[in-house]
């Protein structure tokens, strides 16, 4: 033992151990400021865990994936192309006792390559009345294997809200039993969509699914494993050998007689890019536009429901003028009429959503042919409903047809001749009056000079492949970015728990100042001895490393409590409740990230400290001196003071720094507190127009889509609403492109936002919704005309309200967004406005027009918006909820569906106070700390206090008095500066304090804490005897 | 007449704007002489000792050590001057309460010249029992009485052999008894180490003992 020359490393170990009590002090800030850390970036180390978790789970082994929607192809390109075909539809699904229902459920036909694609094996091969389902559809259905489910499904057809087809065909409804219950891993949470709620699956045998809508061997899904989807662009270039005419609907016919060869669609009317592709293929093709009229009228008599064909004459042969009709001999006999003679054609016109018009037009008889010459059924289009029907009376097309008006004869004719066309007009005369949405021919003929079947069949191919063919997504890349770009949780809980480490910050910082009188007079020693300064302020700094480094391994563990706790609490309070599981994950990086942070805090904090060392006089630092100089002349004063509150206030003027870093930091959390408290979101009334709800009272979505515009009472009648009982009432419709949500619900970066297709009119009419900002508006014009301004071609001007754009998307007003259309056309949507919060969050509404382009196929409407009398909500709710029963819709209150929007941005701001409490909490434990560091150095003046009478309580009432006075100060500062700030804005604003007596609370309790905790602190450190250290003194 | 250990030339210290604390003063101290420095309170004892030993600069005048004005030399000589050549006695004691008294002599061999420190702990252990505290070797500077604990910082200032031993009222804390008994100590010291010693101090008695007595009145320096 003993005569060992010293070393530097005894010294700064004997110095630790000396001042244990201010270095444990300084482990447990340490700790807690790594605790702090680490529990923010294991936070986010979960989100992203879980957030690659479930997106492993939702897409399997799938690499790329195409999806067409309505547009039904091939099941043979799944073999083509080596992907598993599915065929994916929306539904609705019940219990077959009605007892539970769920709409908006996700319905996939799948065949036995499915369960390929799954992460876990188990997926069972489906059979005839039998369906698996999804673990969170089971849950919800509560539903068991063995279960008998009814499962509506909606029927993928391009043309459904065309009124040709027949009503009530857009969905099919079947029964069957619970086969198995499909697990997460095992492609249980299959969607395409980015979302971490799990979906809600039915799967079902594809040939099954295929017979149940009419589709045999038709898909308009393809999943590409990682065999077949390894290489994105051979995937693509084997889809474009192998995608046809049949693939689009299309269909190249040979006609009778060797007549040439026709191109006829499945959708009644070739599509016009499909129109000019047909034409362009050869210069001999014709076209041909086939139209059911009502009535052929002439002289007072009528023929009812028959076919008219527009033909061009180098197919008719005949030499027609615009305003000539030819007629059949059998229809010029059943009116009497000849050459010259006026024939009136009365018919309907098709809109959007299945609307008629009854319209008109008058011609000319130019000609009369014998019927047996020109009697072609050919001519006409596979009519739904009609075609197929062996006589008049079983017509089921979606046309208001009147079968009282079918007379005998044209039964017979209807036997004999089928839709041949009784009267033929000149192309442009039937394209003048029948060109709809759909399209302005019903076929193209090519005459057996331009060529065979199989060459016209190819070079239309080709020419189609060009503009218009689909390609598989990189839907697992999508999914990577998806939770690779989502908010950095770490970095949000960082911010979150900002004032907690501001907390250890202060803390450290204020241990250090505390420790600053032993540490100069240690400095001063040595460095009167003739240790360089440097040196010197190594071993200082080396002995905070040593205290620092134990400190933050202690936090670590300690922030992984954090993490789980703040975990807990963000599910706890996420919404829906009960919907987001996180799974708890941290990885090494983020620990040594937060270790390392810790300590480099307290490097600073004592560098910070030992700064003022430079340039000090050493005789002066022998004194321990601080700079708080003044202080000391206050001390020899304060002795003489009798006073209590007067030495209160004179010690807390002592230490002008301490005192403004305890004061400073309570002003700061309690600025924190009531800001928060004050800036709590709340809409305007959710009745007016300008609010969030665009003064719309009720939001119905659908999983199956309305294919009638109910805003009329046609509509409406077409699902038994009476126009009466939705009397006042003003109902918007919106067309829905399904996609990621892209709201804050969804914890995931959205890669395909859902976008909402609206009428831009119906809103400016109304004067509905609030915008925050917008591009430059037409003087007196509605921001909702930007959505009809021309851009640039292939972009279409948008909106989305303000979370979703800078939450969701993390775009700006002006920002651009890709999309590939369904034609696998890219187009870029330009955000040209900002709406306020809204009931659209999540989604990006673009007018329904540019929808419609760039979405041909997307049928119908699966959002209505209506505003309802007030009082009539329930009623109307109630009547749409059991009429719009079949095309699952859930209707809403739309304040409520605001509510719920916000409801995510209070959540935040409920962490963020919670933690900012926290943050004050420590402060309170600081507060403690110093009231007892306090004591100590006192001892001698407290002493002295008891030496001339003070009793204990008062003594320990001179170092409480401090301290309300301190935490008096920072509570007082931080209110007003809370107000300066706040009050100008509270009042005609959508911010205001609605949430005032939690903070009020939590403030109430810190400060009684805070006090508490000083008074038991006082109490303990002047238990002990004082003689001791007043003769010390 | 032989050239002086350390020399003041002129010196004048001041505080900010304050009045000097002192002014012109110019001394010469020789190679192993003994000087006591004596004066009021607030004369500038304080403050000429911590010119003498480098632990302040003055504001004007120069400090020649053998020679060297010490205003030529940076921190870091500075503190090596102050290790090698110099020791101090303090009033307050100041020694570190976390090491033991054989400890805290050692102190200053931290930085010591190469293959000094094993002689420095040969010598801390023969001036401690030289001193009268062989057996107190191990003690703190909490469990030693006033009067050891100046002599553990008397033998601290003598570790490294410095040729110059600055005592700054080194009796100020102790009763007379014990004070005589450490000037007797500095003195033996003085005379056995071949050290100069300038020690300040109020007591006159004591001032005798040294060879020479100088008076510092408001900062300026005459005979005592």
């Amino acid at each position: 033992m003993g005569k060992r020359p010293l070393t530097a490393g005894r010294l700064i170990g004997r110095t630790l151990v000396f001042h244990w009590r201010s270095n444990l002090c300084l482990v447990l800030a340490v700790a807690a400021c790594a605790a702090v850390i680490a529990g923010a970036l294991a936070v986010g180390d979960s989100m992203r865990y879980t957030l690659r978790s479930l997106s492993n789970q939702r897409i399997g082994q799938v690499r790329q994936a195409l999806f067409t929607g309505n547009r039904l192809f091939r099941q043979e390109l799944a073999e083509l192309t080596g992907a598993v075909p599915v065929l994916r539809l929306s539904g609705i699904v019940s219990q077959s006792d009605g007892a539970r229902r769920v709409n908006s459920i996700q319905v996939l036909g799948v065949d036995a390559h499915f369960a390929g694609l799954a992460l876990a094996p188990g997926f069972t091969e489906l059979t005839n009345g039998t369906v698996a389902i999804s673990l969170a559809l089971a849950r919800r259905l509560e539903a068991r294997v063995g279960d008998e489910l009814l499962v509506r499904v909606a029927k993928a057809e391009m043309t459904g809200e065309l009124a040709l087809n027949p009503k009530g065909e857009t969905s099919r409804a079947f029964r069957a039993r619970v086969q198995a219950i499909v697990q997460d891993d095992q492609m249980g949470r299959f969607t395409l969509e980015n979302t971490q709620a799990p979906p809600l699956n039915v799967y079902v045998s594809l040939p099954v699914l295929q017979a149940l809508i009419d589709h045999q061997a038709q898909v308009n899904l393809l999943l590409a494993g990682p065999e077949a989807g390894a290489f994105p662009q051979q995937l693509n270039d084997r889809l474009e050998k192998a995608w046809a005419l049949p693939d689009r609907g299309l269909a190249l016919v040979d006609l009778p007689g060797q007549a040439g060869v026709e191109l006829r669609s499945r959708d009644v009317f070739l599509p016009p890019d499909v129109e000019r592709a047909a034409l362009m293929v050869s210069s001999q093709a014709v076209g041909v536009l086939s139209y059911l009229v009502n009535s052929l009228s002439a002289g007072g008599k009528s023929t009812p429901y028959s076919f008219v064909v527009g033909l061009d004459p180098l197919l008719s042969g005949m030499r027609l003028e615009p305003d000539e009709v030819a007629v059949t001999d059998w229809l010029a006999d059943d009116l009497a009429i000849t050459n010259g003679a006026r024939l009136d054609l009365r018919f309907f016109v098709l809109g959007p959503l299945r609307t008629l018009v009854e319209t008109g037009a008058v011609f000319r008889v130019g000609g009369v042919v014998p019927l047996k010459d020109y009697a072609d059924p050919t001519l006409t289009p596979e009519l739904p409903g009609l075609s197929e029907s062996v006589n008049c009376r079983d017509w089921e097309s979606g046309l208001p047809i009147d079968l009282g008006r079918v007379r005998p004869k044209d039964e017979a004719y209807w036997e004999m001749w089928r839709g041949a066309p009784k009267a033929f007009i000149t192309l442009e005369a039937a394209r003048s009056l029948w060109s709809n949405r759909w399209g302005c021919l019903t076929a193209v003929r090519y005459p057996p000079t331009a060529g065979g079947r199989s060459e016209l069949e190819g070079r239309l191919t080709a020419l189609l492949n060009a503009t218009d063919r689909p390609v598989f997504k990189p839907v697992r890349d999508d999914a990577r970015k998806a939770w690779h770009q989502a908010l950095d949780f770490g970095q949000l809980f960082l911010g979150l728990s900002f004032f907690l480490v501001v907390s250890t910050i202060c803390m450290m910082a204020l241990l250090f100042r505390l420790a600053a009188g032993q540490q100069t007079e240690l400095a001063g020693i040595l460095m009167a001895l003739g240790i360089g300064s440097r040196k010197v302020q190594g071993w200082l700094m080396a002995g905070t490393v040593l205290a620092a480094v134990p400190g933050g391994v202690v936090g670590l563990p300690a922030g992984l409590l954090y993490a789980k706790g703040l975990l807990w609490g963000f599910e706890s309070l996420w919404q829906p409740p009960g919907t987001l599981r996180l799974m708890f994950k941290v990885s090494l990086v983020s620990l040594a990230a937060a270790w390392l942070v810790a300590i480099a805090l307290a490097l600073g904090a004592a560098w910070f400290m030992l700064r003022r060392f430079r340039g000090k006089p050493v005789c002066r630092m022998l004194e321990g001196l601080e700079d708080d100089e003044p202080g000391r002349r206050g001390r020899r004063t304060s002795r003489r003071l009798a006073v209590r509150a007067d030495l209160a206030r004179r010690q807390a003027g002592r230490h002008p720094g301490r005192s403004a870093l305890i004061s400073g930091m309570v002003a700061c959390a309690v600025f924190l507190l009531v800001v928060v408290a004050v800036f709590q979101p709340h809409e305007a009334d959710p009745r007016a127009r300008a609010s969030g709800t665009g003064g719309f009272s009720l939001m119905v979505e659908t999983a199956i889509p309305i294919g009638a515009d109910l805003s009329r009472p046609g509509g409406l009648e077409a699902y038994g609403i009476a126009a009466a009982e939705l009397k006042g009432a003003d109902v918007v419709g919106l067309r829905v492109r399904p996609g990621d949500d892209a709201g804050c619900g969804n914890l995931g970066r959205a890669q395909d936002p859902r976008l909402l297709g609206v009428d831009p009119e119906a809103f400016r009419k109304r004067g509905s919704f609030g915008f925050l900002k917008t591009l430059p508006v037409k003087k007196e014009g509605s921001p909702w005309l930007l959505l009809e301004a021309g851009l640039e071609p292939d972009v279409i001007p948008a909106f989305a309200d303000e979370n979703t754009l800078m939450w969701g998307l993390g775009k700006a007003l002006g920002d651009e967004l890709t999309y590939i259309d369904e034609r696998g056309q890219s187009f870029r949507l330009r955000f040209v406005g900002v709406l306020e919060n809204s009931i659209f969050q999540g989604g990006i509404l673009i007018s329904e027009q540019a929808m419609m382009a760039r979405y041909p196929t997307l049928a119908g409407q699966s959002l209505l918006l209506i505003d309802v009398p007030e009082g009539n909500e329930s009623r109307v709710a109630d009547l749409l909820g059991r009429q719009l029963c079949d095309e699952g819709a859930e209707v809403s209150l739309c304040a409520q569906r605001l509510a719920e929007g916000g409801a995510l941005t209070v959540m935040y701001l409920k962490l963020f106070q919670t933690l900012g409490g926290l943050g004050l909490l420590l402060g309170v434990g600081v507060v403690a700390l110093v009231v007892v560091r306090n004591a100590w150095e006192r001892q001698g003046e407290l002493a002295l206090l008891r030496a001339v009478g003070y009793s204990r309580r008062d003594v320990a009432g001179v170092l409480v008095q401090e301290q309300v006075r301190l935490i008096g100060w920072g509570m007082g500062v931080g209110v007003a500066a809370a107000l300066v700030v706040a009050l100008p804005i509270l009042g005609g604003s959508r911010f205001i304090a609605v949430c005032w007596p939690g903070p009020v609370i939590m403030l109430m309790t810190v400060a009684m804490g805070g006090l508490l905790a000083s008074a038991l602190a006082a109490w303990a450190v002047t238990g002990s005897t004082p003689w001791n250290a007043l003769r010390r003194e | 007449m032989s050239m002086p250990l350390i020399e003041l030339r002129d010196v004048t210290k001041r505080y900010g704007k304050d009045e000097p604390v002192i002014q012109g003063v110019s001394l010469a101290i020789q190679a192993g002489e003994t000087l006591a420095v004596v004066g009021p309170s607030g004369s500038g004892k304080s403050t000429l000792l911590n010119i003498l030993g480098a632990l302040d600069s003055p504001t004007s005048g120069q400090v020649l050590f053998e020679q060297e004005d010490l205003a030529q030399y940076g921190d870091d000589w500075l503190a090596e001057f102050r290790n090698r050549q110099v020791g101090f006695v303090f009033q307050r004691h100041h020694l570190l309460p976390q090491l033991t008294a054989f400890e805290n002599v050692l102190v200053p061999t931290l930085v010591t010249r190469p293959g000094w420190k094993d002689t420095a702990t040969e010598r801390a252990e023969r001036l401690m029992t030289r001193v009268g505290l062989g057996g107190k070797m191990h003690s703190r500077p909490g469990e030693l009485s006033g009067g050891e604990r100046q002599r553990v910082a008397v033998v601290r200032a003598l570790i490294n052999a410095p040729k110059l031993l600055l005592a700054d009222e080194p009796t100020g804390s102790l009763d007379a008894v014990l004070a005589g008994s450490l000037v007797d100590l500095l003195v033996d010291l003085n005379r056995e180490e071949g050290v100069a010693l300038v020690m300040v101090t109020h007591a006159e008695a004591l001032a005798r003992r040294m060879g020479k007595i100088l008076e510092l009145h408001a900062g300026k320096l005459g005979k005592g």
